[in-house]
């Protein structure tokens, strides 16, 4: 391939930017170019091309009233003059499309989302590139390169000494929650056996199944008893099945990219309509407009009941069934590159949901006991207990957790949420897991009373991220979502926060993130699915901005940096002074009714010693 | 096929609307649903000031679990 | 209809193109003609891509051959794949298909004459009685290559039937300038003196430099007889610069290289006007390749802009009709007025007259 000859014709009153670039990749390739100055009429284009004599003439033009008549000129003029079998014609601006360019006698059209390269191939008489492959995309590891290393020595003395008593204290105790877990693989593992000998579910599985029921309560048990689904729900039908299955066929699309010039921050969505069906739509929209990785919201009420139903079943309001077969559907329906993550953090299914999860393909779960005891209404010492076992299980699946801390959104101030938090990535590195952490960027009530975010929403937000980073060797993945309490029903003040939370959180180089949709204020119904497109959109948009520059917090970032440290460490002693982690919980030590915390009652009394 | 089918779930109407007092305007939002063939409609936000609303009313097509029109298309 | 090719051409988008090759295509199935069909553009689409507003529709019946763009045939069982092209367009490679049972055509074409003629070749060595060019805009040049041209105009060019009237006075003019076949190179412009000739690097006169250039050589050729070949396309302003040039140098023979290259600029009128301006000098004026245009064909109905959007108006059919018929002698077809058998046995009249069948 040659040297080419180029004129680039800007057939516009003024705008010739877009030729501008196409120029640079040009000249960079060698070619020899001559771009003429905008506002020529056809006429005087023709002129040119007939004394430079190129081999191409790209032709650069917003359409407007009149302009495809003015274009289709040029191309006549060409033609009459002899030159269009020798010159190649390439026409670009906002609303050229292919079916356009054949109309008006073009070779090539570029329209809106063209880059200089695809021009530069045309130039060179490639072939335009094929489509981009289907999104095989490598799954990224967030917890790669950490070394859960606590950085301060009384930290560590204190993480570890407490790590180890829970888990021990934990190993010794069950629940009906661990003996569900339990049950539960027993019975995938019987089912897949039968499936492999002779297509019959052998009689064992009836036998664990029932042993199963019996540890459930009522409103499940009467589901396998078959008196009917749980309130509020419903098996999908035949054609939703159908759709659910075929989501899962492989396709091709190009997804839009989220991310600019970092690797980091992965960016999450959640996701939990109540349908499966619907959900791996929005799934689809999601990873579309370029979310890294998606997170499964279940109904709140499914944590209040012991036990958890089978098969594929919708839900009449927001968060969708934990099932095995509701999360193979959605699992399988995500791009091969898309993470996924279901939650196990509290109520009564935890260390089942971490057996579903792995079972399912989920790449992450969620654990955090002292936060679903506090905040999200478990029982302490159940939840111990569970919780335990669900870091035992992660581990074993090789699932990385999150350790999240919502508990702040309750009042607790972030620090003694750090140290719960701190506290369970110790015990999941204790059983060999690899927990991240998840401290929340929002508005908490503690932040509120104390007034850190009277000026702005960046010191506090960030003075966490490096409190944590000076204590402890871990990935950090805020959410969930960032800006929490911030949001409106604005769309436009939803998104924008959402997304300088994430241009924070980009400045940070921290490893991911979850972002709400732009419904994420609004409470009326489920989120609409071109509102996740909005703030995907918009967090795109912070990236591009910000690029590698950086959020430059005032100097109360690190000075708040220290206090969160001070009050860490605090706490972590004040936790070491009591008899144990339950007791610490029970006690407020972790959050308190001062707070706005009360230690949850669901399944109190259910610990049984082994 | 008609192309409200191929609405995934909701028609958000964005606008302004006259109106003397926040309560009209709410009023006005929910018949203007009503008006343009919206017989599931919720106002998601509304923030009135000086005799106008700025409104994002969504009509709902297909709640999640309804039967969806588009079944059977959603793969793709 | 010997493997005859009859273009569709317009003076603009929404000129009734379509409207006019729909009925073309109808008499000739019923005349039971195989026909190939093409364009040199895109057409097809339910929906104008610009106005938003709905188009005609293109069917074509079983048996016949079209070409265009193979992704308007992917997927496609009504169309029969029988030969690729190498001719390319901005939607992907041209191939021939035939029809196999009725089916809605979306044509996507070679933009170029080069092409055009692959693809005509291609048509009539497969079978086809007849071929119909299907044009794209006001594009006309590539229409050099058929051997019979109706031209569809219309209030879409402008909504004014009078303005019409004298354009289509002014491109019939054009189109029946007498032919005068030469030798010799076509693609530059070629000054002949009496004594001496002179070829310029000008494969136009679209530039008032070049006009000055070419009258200056031609004044020096000295005298009668002095010929002028101008190829390719031709502005207006730099043909009266030229005509400016030439005063004093006697009556100068002007030849041009095609009708549709005077109208590749767009401004029938124009050139028209300047061709008037060289004629009353004395000068003579004549094209090296004829055209046989077969008739003009005439649409009421335009898109008329309101704020963002386009709706559909009308002038008054009867009138547009009357007024453009008084004003050339070609025959004057409004299709939806007057149907497609008149239009057909136009055509064939007018072939007639004009030696070719």
């Amino acid at each position: 391939m040659g040297r080419r000859k180029v004129l680039l014709a800007p057939l516009d009153p003024v705008h010739d930017v877009g030729l501008k670039l196409v120029q640079r990749a040009l000249d960079a390739a060698g070619h020899s170019t001559l771009r003429l100055p905008p506002d020529l009429s056809a006429e005087e284009i023709v002129s040119r091309a007939i004394e430079y004599e190129p081999d191409t003439v790209l032709v650069g033009r917003t359409l407007g009233y009149n302009v495809p008549e003015v274009l289709a000129r040029l191309v006549d003029l060409m033609e009459a003059a002899g030159m269009r079998s020798r010159v190649r014609l390439g026409v670009g601006g906002m609303a050229i499309r292919p079916e356009l360019a054949a109309e008006l006698g073009y070779d090539r059209g570029f329209g809106p989302g063209a880059s200089s390269e695809e021009a530069l191939a045309f130039v060179e008489g490639r072939e335009p590139q094929p489509p981009a492959a289907p999104q095989a995309l490598e799954k990224p590891d967030l917890t790669a390169g950490y070394g859960y290393l606590a950085k301060d020595r009384e930290v560590a003395a204190s993480l570890e000494a407490i790590a180890a008593a829970a888990v021990a204290w934990g190993k010794a105790r069950t629940s009906p929650g661990v003996e569900r877990a339990r049950l539960r693989r027993r019975i995938l593992e019987a089912e897949a056996g039968a499936e492999r000998s002779d297509g019959r579910i052998s009689e064992p599985v009836d036998e664990l199944r029932a042993a199963y029921v019996r540890a459930c309560d009522p409103p499940i048990r009467a589901f396998y008893e078959g008196t009917g689904p749980p309130g509020k729900t419903r098996p999908l039908s035949a054609d939703e099945i159908a759709a659910l299955a075929a989501a899962a066929d492989p396709v091709s699309f190009e997804r839009r990219q989220v991310r600019h010039v970092r690797a980091r921050p992965r960016v999450f969505v959640q996701y939990g309509t109540g349908c499966p069906v619907m959900d791996s739509v929005h799934n689809r929209v999601a990873e579309a407009w370029g979310a890294d990785g998606l997170v499964h919201f279940d109904p709140s009420w499914a944590a209040r009941t012991e036990g958890l139903i089978e098969g594929h079943h919708s839900h009449e309001e927001d968060g969708t069934l934990l099932t095995l077969a509701n999360l193979r559907s959605i699992g399988r329906a995500r791009l091969s590159g898309t993470l996924w993550q279901v939650r196990a953090h509290r109520g009564l299914n935890t260390p089942e949901t971490v057996v579903l999860a792995a079972a399912a393909g989920a790449d992450l779960t969620k654990v955090n006991p002292v936060y679903g005891s506090l905040g999200a209404g478990t029982d302490p010492e159940r939840l111990v207990v569970d919780g335990g076992e669900c870091l035992s299980l992660a581990a074993a699946a090789g699932l990385p957790l999150d350790v999240v801390t919502n508990e702040e959104l309750c009042g607790v101030p972030a620090g003694k949420a750090f140290a719960g938090m701190l506290i369970i990535a110790a015990m999941a590195v204790h059983q060999g897991g690899r927990p991240i952490l998840q401290p929340l960027f929002c508005l908490s009530p503690d932040v509120m009373v104390t007034g850190r975010m009277e000026d702005n929403f960046v010191d506090y937000n960030m003075a966490k991220v490096i409190a944590l980073r000076q204590l402890y060797d871990a990935p950090i993945w805020p959410g969930a979502p960032i800006g929490f309490l911030t949001h409106t029903e604005d769309r436009v003040q939803s998104a924008t926060s959402t997304a300088l939370h994430a241009a924070i959180a980009a400045s940070l180089e921290v490893d991911a993130i979850t972002i709400a949709s732009a419904d994420e204020a609004y409470s009326g119904g489920s989120i609409a699915a071109a509102s996740r497109v909005d703030t995907l959109l918009a967090t795109a948009e912070a990236f591009r901005f910000f690029g590698s520059a950086r959020v430059a917090p005032t100097p109360r970032a690190e000075e708040w940096a220290g206090e969160l440290v001070a009050q860490i460490k605090d706490t972590l002693r004040q936790v070491l002074e009591r008899p144990s982690l339950v007791d610490a919980l029970y006690a407020g030590v972790l959050g308190s009714p001062a707070d706005g915390v009360y230690p949850g009652r669901a399944g109190r009394g259910t610990v049984r010693l082994r | 096929m008609r192309a409200i089918d191929r609405v995934l779930d909701a028609i958000d109407l964005e606008t302004v609307l006259l109106a003397e007092d926040e309560r009209s305007a709410r009023r006005l939002a929910s018949q203007l649903a009503r008006e343009l063939g919206f017989a599931d409609a919720d106002i998601v936000a509304l923030e009135w000031r000086a005799n106008m609303a700025r409104v994002r009313i969504r009509g709902y097509v297909h709640r999640p679990g309804h039967h969806y029109a588009w079944l059977g298309q959603a793969a793709r | 209809m010997n493997g005859g090719c009859l273009g569709v051409a317009g003076t603009a988008k929404n000129t009734g193109k379509t409207t006019t090759l729909a009925a073309i295509l109808r008499e000739a199935a019923a005349a039971r003609a195989v026909v190939g069909v093409t364009s040199i553009g895109y057409d097809g689409e339910d929906l104008d891509h610009i106005t938003g507003l709905p188009k005609p529709r293109l069917l074509v019946t079983a048996g016949t051959l079209v070409a265009t763009a193979e992704p308007a045939l992917a997927g496609r069982p009504e169309f029969e794949l029988l030969e690729r092209t190498p001719v390319r367009t901005a939607l992907g490679r041209v191939s021939v298909a035939r029809v196999a049972r009725p089916a809605r055509a979306i044509l996507a074409g070679p933009a170029g004459a080069a092409g055009l003629g692959t693809v005509l070749d291609l048509l009539r060595r497969n079978g086809a009685d007849l071929v119909l060019v299907d044009g794209a805009f006001g594009r006309l040049a590539p229409m050099t290559a058929v051997d019979g041209l109706l031209i569809a105009t219309g209030a879409a060019r402008r909504p004014e039937a009078a303005f019409l009237a004298r354009e289509a006075a002014a491109i019939t003019r054009l189109c029946s300038l007498p032919e005068m076949p030469g030798k010799g190179r076509k693609h530059l412009v070629r000054v002949r003196g009496p004594a001496s000739s002179l070829t310029l690097p000008y494969p136009a006169l679209l530039d008032l430099g070049w006009a000055e250039e070419v009258a200056r050589r031609a004044r020096a050729a000295g005298g009668f007889p002095t010929e002028i070949y101008l190829p390719g396309p031709v502005g207006a302003a730099p043909l009266e610069r030229l005509g400016q040039g030439l005063s004093g140098v006697g009556s100068v023979m002007l030849v041009f290289s095609h009708p549709l290259h005077l109208l590749a600029g767009g401004d029938a009128l124009a050139v028209s006007f300047a061709l008037d301006g060289l004629e009353s000098a004395g000068h003579r004026l004549a094209v090296r390749q004829g055209l046989r245009l077969l008739g003009l064909t005439v649409n009421p109905y335009y898109p008329a802009r309101e704020g963002g959007t386009y709706r559909a108006a009308q002038l008054d059919a009867a009138e547009l009709l009357a007024s453009v018929r008084a004003a050339v002698d070609v025959p004057v077809t409004d299709v939806v007025l007057e149907g497609s058998r008149v239009l057909w046995d136009r055509i064939w009249g007018r072939a007639g007259e004009a030696g070719y069948s």
